[in-house]
């Protein structure tokens, strides 16, 4: 559980954000600059709010009304930053126990030996920061930071500096962290990629202030968050449920409250739970069922609003069932078929758009 | 080309003096680097200021200054002389007088290097669970020990070289304040020492030499930026 | 303390009262020191933009020698002069040892690294603004050298203020080559050596006083002139 309720004022930029969070993961979510890294730089200790309170799981880490505001090194609250910064001077190996000496054998609760083995760092230990990867480096910065047994992990952007096979990878073992070592985590990242992978709890920050916070399906749907998400990214995040797998095809079956979707095959197995990403370019619309088509997912749904006018194009919202679509198309088509809220449409998404980097395991 | 004893001794001396005087001002100047390197405090530009002092004033005006604080009737010789510390005339004095004199170089060299270390890194440092000043000695410190050697070997280039000072404060005692400097200079004055001139001057130059060339060295290995080079 | 009370007031009289002996020291000293900061500028200001600008053959030498002479402690480069100087000397015949000549020649020596170190750093800095368009321009090295060295004026004037207060600063080597003769080559810093080492602090006082004034003022100077130059042409 982490409590947080500060307001920080550095330079001309003003932070003011009060939330509170149980997830496993939590995603600080929003555009550069917004004040992301200096909210999660207060969580460490590393700067100083000029009031308000910070908890994780009920431990006080700064109020300002009753004087408390413990020092980094106090906290026992890990950071992954985004380029590493591992200790140029010292191996990996001296670098993992340079935070594992400094805790108190009694409040280590993570095996050295499972950290290495889960993060693929035993042909690394003994090599230089300078002579490794960005994907090394961010692994060894990662282990680095779960050794010294934090109460909680917060990652700054870990995948940012680096290429895409990179972030894929790093991003499978913070999956995999998440799964197995029930340490809270706090993940910065711009990428709403990254987020629908990993978050079960967002929280939005903008412009200095939280702009909306809860479960990631329900905040991504708001129509107003669509905009944030930036034009290229807009769309929804159905939750459902692995229903079946086909093998012959390598199509996987996606249930939810509403239908059901088709992706290309998750390596998933039925009953699991996942949230899918639909972006808004991805999405068609029929006023009637098209055959002969190859549109694999055909959705019956009701129109609820036209949402964001720019230009020729629209966003129109539907309903789907419990869920939520947005399909981005022109105005044209919008008067050409009639669209206004409470028609019954058909939604059309095409099942290779909804591929891996699109879905998360909750 | 063997020294008489004579000359020994003074290089003996020379060096004596020399390495105490960057020995004992090596910790402040590691201080000194450090809060001006990484603190911002009312009086900063004053401190900077003064520790420069002793590069931009002429050595003799420094060593008069010395003779007058520690000097036997000085205010901080008379109190330092109830301890058994006493610098007027003795080779503490000229110990005392090139530590001066190249601490503002020792202090330069190593707060480019200290400057060099990425904060971040010391901030990392603090989030797994090091104080400040365990992350100075397990982090700052070791990425910056190439300024420490550089400026030590700076300062000891200096100390062998130091002449206004020393003859200043100290005078020109054989065989206690007479170092490498100032007894090639008292035998130029002095008819039929040529042989010994020549020899010690050579000396000098040779010790120089290797300082200068192992700074050299260690900017070259570690692309450590401050030297005084042309 | 009471010592230096009375002293200082001694050395206040002296400097008020223009006492000749101390006056003429000090006229020696700006004199010999001028001669020199200037002399090293001539050939140290072209040398360092000459080195910052183009490689030539030799350019490892001059470097290598000119750190050298850095390093080197001073009476190392007074003995040299003086062994240059001395009657049995190859230069021995000019007869200039013991004379304020001898002085300007080895400071002259003694500043000379300092003055070519300090141009090539502001040559190097303004070269890397003004390459390309000497390149492109197809302009002679000589010109290039001319026109930087005029563009960078006021910060070259600095270095013949730092030059020349380096210069009255120095005691080792004019001690070895001047001989600190009385009234012909008595400096500033020599006769305050020669005074204390006498025990005789007034005057020695007041020729520090005065030093330590010449070059505070000349590092005031070049540190006013360093802001005004960077004001007017950012």
């Amino acid at each position: 559980m982490l409590e947080v309720d500060v307001t920080l004022t550095q330079g001309g930029f003003r932070l003011d954000a009060v939330f509170a969070a149980q997830a496993p993961i939590v995603a600080l979510f929003g555009r550069s600059g917004a004040g992301k890294s200096t909210l999660v730089n207060a969580i460490a200790g590393l700067v100083t709010p000029d009031r308000g309170r910070i908890a994780v799981e009920g431990r006080t880490l700064f109020d300002a009304r009753s004087g408390i505001d413990l020092a980094p090194e106090d906290r026992r609250v890990g950071y992954v930053f985004q380029d590493a910064l591992l200790f140029p001077h010292l191996t990996v190996r001296a670098n993992l126990a340079y935070g594992e000496r400094l805790t108190p054998p009694h409040e280590r609760y993570v095996d050295r030996a499972r950290v290495i083995e889960l993060l693929d760092l035993q042909r690394l230990l003994d090599r230089r920061p300078s002579g490794l990867s960005g994907g090394e480096r961010q692994r060894a910065a990662i282990g680095r930071a779960l050794l010294a047994s934090p109460r909680l992990l917060l990652m700054d952007e870990p995948l940012a500096s680096l290429d895409a096979a990179r972030k894929a990878e790093i991003l499978a073992y913070v999956e995999l962290l998440r799964d197995e070592l029930r340490l809270p985590i706090v993940y910065v990242s711009h990428s709403l990629e990254e987020v629908t992978r990993l978050a079960d709890h967002v929280v939005v920050i903008g412009e200095g202030r939280v702009l909306a916070e809860g479960a990631l399906a329900a905040v991504m749907a708001r129509p107003d968050m669509a905009m944030l998400a930036g034009r290229f990214e807009a769309g929804t995040v159905i939750e459902a449920r692995v229903a079946r797998v086909d093998e012959a095809h390598g199509l996987t079956t996606l249930a939810f409250d509403g239908g059901e979707l088709v992706v290309p095959n998750l390596d998933a197995l039925p009953g699991e739970p996942v949230r899918a990403r639909v972006r808004a370019r991805d999405v068609s619309i029929a006023l009637t069922r098209p055959e002969g088509i190859s549109i694999q997912n055909i959705l019956e749904a009701k129109v609820t609003a036209l949402a964001s006018e720019y230009g020729a194009i629209v966003d129109v919202e539907m309903s789907v069932g419990g869920a939520t679509l947005l399909a981005r198309v022109t105005r044209k088509a919008v008067a050409e078929l009639g669209l206004r809220p409470g028609l019954g449409v058909h939604a059309l998404v095409k099942a290779v758009a909804i591929d891996r980097r699109s879905v998360g395991f909750a | 080309m063997m020294l008489s004893e004579e000359e020994f001794g003074v290089v003996a001396l020379s060096l004596k003096v020399g390495l105490w005087a960057v020995a004992v001002s090596l910790p402040p100047a590691i201080a000194a680097a450090y809060v001006l390197a990484r603190k911002r405090f009312a009086g900063k530009a004053l401190l900077d200021a003064a520790i420069h002092l002793p590069l931009v004033l002429p050595p003799v005006v420094v060593g008069f200054l010395l003779l007058e604080l520690f000097g036997r009737r000085g205010p901080i010789g008379a109190l330092l002389e109830p301890l058994g510390i006493e610098f007027a005339f003795r080779w503490t004095g000229a110990a005392l007088a090139a530590a001066i004199m190249g601490f503002p170089l020792m202090v330069r060299a190593i707060r480019l290097s200290i400057q060099a270390v990425d904060t971040r890194i010391e901030l990392a440092a603090r989030t797994l669970g090091a104080s400040p000043l365990r992350v100075f000695l397990t982090v700052t410190l070791p990425l910056a020990w190439p300024g420490l050697v550089t400026g030590a070997i700076l300062a000891f280039a200096r100390a062998l070289g130091e002449f206004g000072a020393t003859i200043t404060f100290v005078s020109n005692i054989p065989g206690e304040t007479q170092t490498l400097p100032l007894a090639i200079y008292t035998f130029t004055q002095t008819p039929g020492y040529d042989a010994q001139v020549l020899r010690l001057s050579l000396l000098a130059v040779a010790l120089s030499l290797v300082a200068l060339a192992l700074s050299e060295w260690l900017v070259r290995r570690t692309g450590a930026t401050e030297t005084a080079h042309a | 303390m009471r010592d230096i009370g009375a002293s200082f007031q001694l050395a206040m009289r002296l400097i008020a009262g223009g006492d000749a002996p101390l006056w003429s020291i000090v006229a020696l000293s700006l004199e010999v020191s001028l001669a020199s900061a200037i002399l090293a500028c001539l050939i140290g200001l072209p040398l360092g933009a000459l080195i910052a600008i183009q490689p030539f053959r030799g350019r490892r030498a001059a470097v290598v020698t000119l750190n050298t002479l850095l390093g080197l402690p001073s009476v190392v480069v007074g003995l040299v002069v003086y062994l240059l100087l001395s009657r049995a000397g190859p230069l021995g015949s000019w007869g200039i040892l013991f004379t304020p000549a001898a002085i300007v020649i080895a400071q002259t020596i003694l500043v000379l690294p300092i003055v070519t170190a300090l141009a090539r750093q502001f040559v190097e800095d303004a070269w890397q603004e003004y390459r390309e368009l000497f390149l492109s321009f197809g302009v002679s090295t000589l010109r290039a050298v001319c026109t930087l060295l005029w563009d960078l004026r006021y910060s070259l004037l600095t270095v013949v203020m730092v030059a020349f207060g380096r210069a009255a600063s120095e005691v080792g080597a004019v001690m070895i080559v001047g001989g600190n003769i009385d009234g012909v080559t008595r400096v500033m810093t020599t006769a305050i050596a020669l005074e204390t080492s006498k025990g005789d602090l007034p005057l020695a006082l007041a020729l520090g006083i005065v030093l330590l004034l010449v070059v505070l003022a000349l590092n005031a100077a070049a540190f006013a002139l360093r802001e005004w130059s960077a004001k007017r042409h950012g």
